[in-house]
């Protein structure tokens, strides 16, 4: 496992490439692109947890942090969506200078799938892309945020500085709020992408628009909706196993949970399943 | 530019240094190392110590954020130890780091919940450390604690016999016998504080050896710490030799979600920073 910092010197990223387990090597990369703000504190030991065991799993993996988020250079209102694509390509590159492997899968949650999603349409190259609970609708995505906020800090205001809308306690430009708010991932040509996997936490409307949109066009795409995963035909131990799946399953809007880590290791063994299936 | 390494006995855990330009300064200055809020990785709730770390390191300060085993990054040790002593070793493995690499010989450690309960319990072994930033560290409840919560019920009848009613009926709840746990239960996170008496004498003994002491109190934890001078109440027999300075932020939640009291809470701590340097 190493730590490093890449890209330029002004707008270095930091990344932690996790080696393909030597004994099984499957001479394949993974990128994972994961969400920002809350989000991104929330996920960060379950990408972790991907990391390993995709690593132990025989994939060379690399995960990293968006310009103006986690360790990476700048500060968080100096994020934006155009950097963020940016800055998924360069992880790309660098898996693959790192590694010195050709065949890349990327995983994106939440908005890194949007990110990895718009990085694929302009020509990145990708074997697998994997989409777990993806952001689907811009608006969608930032008016939930704006609700959580309000509940977070009970209706009080916390915007004090001009051209900055704060988010669950980050602050974002402005233009990068509108940038977000104008992505529709339903409209994106991925046709980079040999396969595309959706790995959904709940049935939404525009996961299923997705979804449509994405068999209509021809591509090759499957879904998989965590809460019905290898449920148990016995009656107590589907109940207990729905109970059990349930507080796995990330709530991203929720008041309740958005301070706590979130718990996927179904999820995790998931979605290793099927990149190891499609490798 | 900052820079990234793994370190310890074992490399197994991973730190990132913000360094001034001018080392020349910072080796005047003590080196500050950021502690690990709970389960939130090396850049804290929110960022924070990234923020910080930086806004330091730009006024001389070196900086390290790192994780302890077994969180953000850090792999665990491969040592057989019990979770504390684990920490603790941690903790100095971070400063030896910082000495041997840049010549630091006093540091600042900063901890916010377990991480203030970390940094104290270094602390009290540690005679490297000379400042300590504890943000909602430890909470013993006071007679001014008890009136604080009563005065709302005592100014309004009505909410007065509400509360009342309700206290009674968790009371005689409390009285009914419960099935007994088959096995306890023990986050390995769990902040148990010590006895409010051996915090005591550490305070006493910190303050004896000259370690400056910032304790910062969130107004969200009104259900253990609701008035601004409860820390000094908590332990008004112990002599700080003027080494303490208090701080309460009523308005912010336990993590500074509200950016604005983030905001505060950065300058109030680089400001108490530049006061030790002075």
């Amino acid at each position: 496992m190493t730590p490093l910092f890449f890209g330029s010197r002004q707008q270095q990223l930091f990344g932690m490439y996790h080696p393909a387990n030597s004994r099984n090597s499957m001479s394949h990369g993974v990128l994972l692109c994961p969400p920002v703000g809350q989000e991104h504190l929330r996920t960060y030991m379950a990408f972790r947890q991907l990391a390993i065991q995709l690593s132990s799993l025989g994939f060379d993996v690399l995960k990293f942090d968006y310009y103006g988020v986690g360790d990476s250079a700048g500060e968080s209102e100096q994020g934006s969506i155009d950097v963020w694509i940016g800055d998924v390509k360069r992880a790309y590159q660098e898996l693959k200078d790192m590694s010195g492997l050709q065949s890349v899968s990327i995983v994106g949650l939440r908005l890194g799938a949007a990110l990895a999603a718009k990085a694929v349409s302009t020509g990145l190259k990708v074997k697998n892309l994997v989409l777990w609970d993806p952001v689907v609708k811009g608006h969608e995505y930032i008016r939930e945020l704006r609700e959580l906020t309000a509940n977070v800090l009970n209706g009080c205001s916390d915007s004090e500085l001009t051209h900055i809308e704060v988010l669950v306690g980050f602050p974002f430009a402005t233009q990068n709020v509108a940038s977000i708010s104008n992505l529709d991932v339903s409209e994106i040509d991925l046709a980079a992408a040999r396969n595309t996997f959706l790995i959904l936490s709940e049935n939404r409307h525009d996961y299923q628009e997705l979804f449509t949109q994405l068999e209509s066009s021809g591509r090759k795409v499957a879904k998989k909706t965590m809460n019905s995963i290898g449920i148990p035909d016995d009656p107590e131990l589907k109940t207990r196993h729905e109970h059990e799946t349930q507080s796995m399953i990330a709530q991203w809007s929720s008041k309740d949970e958005f301070d706590q880590a979130l718990i996927a290791h179904v999820t995790i063994s998931e979605i290793s399943t099927i990149l190891k299936k499609a490798a | 530019m900052e820079k990234v390494f793994k370190f310890g006995n074992h490399e197994h855990l991973v730190g990132i240094i913000s360094a001034p330009d001018n080392m020349t300064v910072a080796c005047e200055r003590p080196a500050v190392v950021f502690l690990n809020a709970g389960l939130v990785h090396r850049v804290g709730p929110y960022r924070i110590h990234v923020d910080l770390g930086r806004i330091l390191a730009s006024e001389g300060y070196l900086t390290m954020r790192f994780d302890l085993s077994g969180i953000g990054d850090s792999q665990f040790t491969p040592e057989t130890r019990e979770y504390k002593e684990t920490v603790k070793r941690d903790i100095q493995d971070a400063m030896d780091f910082l000495q041997q690499r840049y010549k630091a010989e006093k540091f600042v450690l900063i901890g916010n919940c377990s991480g203030a309960s970390n940094a104290h319990m270094v602390a009290t072994v540690e005679e490297r450390i000379s400042g300590l930033v504890l943000m909602d560290g430890f909470f013993y409840k006071t007679a001014g604690f008890y009136y604080t919560a009563m005065k709302p019920y005592l100014a309004n009848p009505v909410k007065f016999i509400a509360g009342m009613v309700k206290f009674l009926i968790g009371y005689f709840k409390r009285l009914v016998p419960r099935p007994k746990q088959e096995v306890k239960i023990v986050s390995m996170f769990s902040n148990v504080p010590p006895p409010k008496q051996k915090l005591a004498d550490d305070f006493a003994n910190l303050a004896r050896r000259g370690v400056a002491m910032l304790c910062i109190y969130s107004g969200s934890l009104t259900a253990y710490y609701n008035y601004p001078n409860q820390f000094i109440d908590m332990f008004k027999n112990v002599d700080f030799r003027g080494m303490l300075q208090l701080q309460y932020f009523e308005n912010a939640d336990h993590t500074y979600t509200a950016h604005s009291e983030r905001r505060k809470l950065i300058e109030c701590i680089r400001q108490w920073l530049n006061d030790q340097c002075d």
